[in-house]
């Protein structure tokens, strides 16, 4: 292992690796910050470009992209609201708030830090994990999978704490949203209305753009403000420090995002947007403070940013059993195919070293992007003082390119104006817009996890200890909410009889 | 800081779109008869969505069915909860009318939603008028004319910005999305009814 470690680094401080690497991490910054361009679909246009070079040339052009693009999607989230990667949509939540009390500094010192360290636990992580990892996965079957999704669906449920009904009619509509298209068990067009766009579903990126981003731009426009208040000076970036201690003062934090990072990028189909609502909802649920959840929360912020370790993790079942866990580590794994490595257990001996120098170009990759981000903070941040309305246009043409990009269709542009529209219903009307999306981010994935549950085990997989361990968290993850808040007001209903009596 | 501070601190208003943040929002007393509305379309579409899902076999069907009939349930559930809250409400309950006051309370000027109760009628008529007359011209002539007339129209009549800045700045955003998305990325752009 030792001397497979000082190859690794031997062949990813060469200097065509180095030079690959820092062209793969301009090119991930570039396509991270723009909307439209997908992680794995820039992935799939540079694997050409790898045809000739050596595994772990090839892997740092490539692992360097991909890794930087969520750290680089992150930016625009805050700064902006809107995310410039599906995988970057939690970052908006808390991060713009701050970016609108002045605080994008502060905003973007905590997520890049974070996604900074989040990105070295995952790197160590896939490390330790590898040997170990194996007999783990391969003892989860669909139903542990359709219960880990079906976790995920009840954490929507603590985002929407403050009024739990409407975030589970919300979730429930996204569930409704995410059966439209074709069925995968009948083949049956579903609400579809003879829509032929409608048979390959609802695309989550127009989805993702229009409800978030939709609602900032209509917000601009009708105040005529800059994002950021204009009684916060301008050049007042004192809050990057500031983000930075905080991130390492909540490393508990950081280190538990980055766990659920892993663990949820290490199942197929599942994605990284899911792992950072996850690690989101975690977060606002063991937070001292739920309540400033969505509305500029540091620690939202922190655990949105160390999900970034999720890249590592889906790396784990790639490069250990050849299962890639989304589409981006689909395409990687015609990377190895490529560069003749064949993914399994050989990665794990004859070809460690090549494995070993992944780990080390995710951690260097994402420690350059960041040290990039913070050159670029300060301009950046600017932007979000100048009046709204000269910002309208560019964020507008950001919206209609991300959209449309999703599939070159004009429906897709549909799709994010709808999206806008319920946006902004449910921003003016207080109705939880996370619940809905991370629904119809798991909708389809539960149903056919269940399903293949159901084909496999009957009934049966109901019994499975896996299952009934993590049917207790979810009980426990709805339970507990409710306990609280009864007694808070239990709490709240007994302070006036007291003082009552008192006086 | 806290929020009369906040509210204090609040910029002008120049574009007089937003009533003044240290009024309160005229929209508030909507909220509760607005989640009444919502919640009885979130129920109407999941009825449907039943409905429709009963044309289907048993395996189309089954997550259809029991997400739309959970739905439909939970929304009758929170529409009770709405009504009894309403009654309430009318009745002088001390309570609803503190919880209502905190809520209208945490917004601040910058927040979407305080934004999105205090603008005026006739600001939403011209800025979404603005947005639809965008996406006319995007989905019959493409992204970049329709981007170059839309900057330089919305910010002549909409911000008031001169002449020279507005067409600048359209001829500016045209080339750099040219630039960008097509020479450079090549991503395909909406190219409207002509191309």
């Amino acid at each position: 292992m030792g001397d497979a470690i000082v190859e690794s680094l031997t062949q990813v401080f060469s200097f065509q690796s180095l030079v690959l690497m820092l062209v793969g991490v301009v090119v991930g910054f570039a396509v991270g910050i723009l909307p439209g361009l997908g992680g794995a679909v820039t992935l799939a246009l540079m694997l050409p470009f790898t045809t000739g070079m050596e595994p772990v040339q090839a892997f740092a052009f490539l692992l360097g992209m991909l890794s930087v693009t969520a750290t680089a999607g992150d930016i625009t989230s805050v700064l902006f609201g809107i995310p410039g990667e599906a995988t970057s949509a939690a970052t908006v939540l808390d991060g713009h708030p701050l970016t609108k009390r002045g605080q994008a500094g502060r905003a973007l010192g905590a997520v890049l830090s974070a996604a900074s360290l989040g990105s070295a636990i995952g790197a160590v992580v896939l490390v330790l994990a590898i040997p170990v990892v194996r007999p783990l996965v391969l003892s989860f079957g669909p139903a542990e999978f359709f219960a880990l999704t079906m976790l995920g669906l009840t954490f929507v449920v603590a985002l929407s704490s403050g009024n739990m009904l409407k975030g589970f009619i919300m979730a429930i509509f996204g569930v409704l949203v995410a059966m439209v298209g074709i069925d995968p068990q009948e083949g049956v067009p579903r609400y579809a209305f003879g829509e032929l766009y409608l048979w390959g579903g609802i695309g989550l990126v127009p989805l993702v753009v229009g409800l978030f981003g939709g609602a900032e731009v209509l917000q601009l426009m009708l105040s005529k403000q800059s994002i950021a208040r204009e009684d916060v000076a301008a050049r007042d970036f004192s809050g990057i420090g500031q983000g930075v201690r905080e991130t390492f003062a909540h490393w508990w934090l950081v280190i538990r995002s980055s766990a659920i990072g892993v663990g949820v990028g290490m199942v197929p189909g599942v994605g990284g947007s899911v792992a950072q609502f996850l690690a989101y909802g975690h977060a606002q649920q063991t937070s001292k403070h739920p309540e400033e959840f969505g509305k500029g929360s540091i620690e939202g912020v922190i655990a949105a940013g160390a999900v970034n370790a999720k890249e590592s993790g889906s790396l784990i079942p790639t490069v250990s059993f050849g299962i890639p866990s989304g589409a981006a580590s689909a395409v990687l794994l015609s990377a190895f195919l490529i560069v003749g490595l064949d993914p399994g257990p050989d990665m794990l001996t004859k070809h460690l070293p090549v494995t070993l120098s992944m780990a080390w170009v995710v951690i260097l990759a994402n420690f350059v992007a960041v040290a990039v981000s913070f050159l670029l903070i300060r301009p950046l941040a600017r932007l979000t003082h100048i009046r709204g309305t000269y910002i309208v246009p560019v964020l507008i043409m950001l919206l209609v390119v991300g959209a449309y990009t999703a599939s070159n269709n004009f429906a897709d542009v549909l799709v994010m104006l709808a999206a806008s529209a319920f946006g902004v219903v449910c921003v003016r009307w207080n109705w939880p817009r996370v619940p809905f999306l991370l629904a119809v981010v798991l909708g389809s994935i539960a149903e056919r996890y269940l399903f293949l549950s159901y084909s496999l085990y009957g009934l049966e997989w109901l019994t499975r200890p896996p299952v009934l361990i993590i049917a207790l968290i979810i009980i426990l993850t709805v339970v507990r909410p409710l306990l609280r808040n009864a007694l808070r007001r239990r709490a709240e209903q007994d302070t006036p009889q007291k003082t009552g009596a008192r006086s | 800081m806290t929020l009369s501070s906040h509210r204090r601190n609040a910029p002008a208003n120049p574009g007089g779109t937003v009533s003044a943040p240290g009024t309160a929002p005229p929209g508030r007393d909507a909220g509760p008869v607005a989640d009444i509305v919502i919640t009885c379309v979130l129920g109407v579409i999941f009825v449907g969505g039943f409905l429709l899902a009963l044309q289907w076999g048993f395996r189309a069907s089954l997550v259809p069915s029991l997400a739309c009939g959970l739905g439909v349930v939970l929304s009758l559930g929170h529409l009770a909860v709405l009504l009894v809250r309403r009654t309430r409400a009318a009745g002088g309950d001390p309570v609803r009318h503190e919880q209502a006051h905190e809520e209208a309370e945490a917004d601040l000027p910058q927040d979407a939603e305080y934004v999105f109760a205090t603008a005026g009628a006739a600001a939403w008529r011209s800025n979404l008028a603005w947005l639809a007359g965008f996406f006319v011209v995007l989905y019959i002539a493409g992204l970049i004319p329709a981007a170059v007339l839309f900057t330089a129209a919305y910010l002549k009549k909409g911000a008031g910005a001169s002449w020279p800045l507005a067409l600048g700045y359209a001829v500016v955003l045209g080339l750099l999305l040219w630039l960008v998305f097509v020479l450079l990325l090549a991503i395909p752009m909406p190219e409207g009814l002509f191309s």
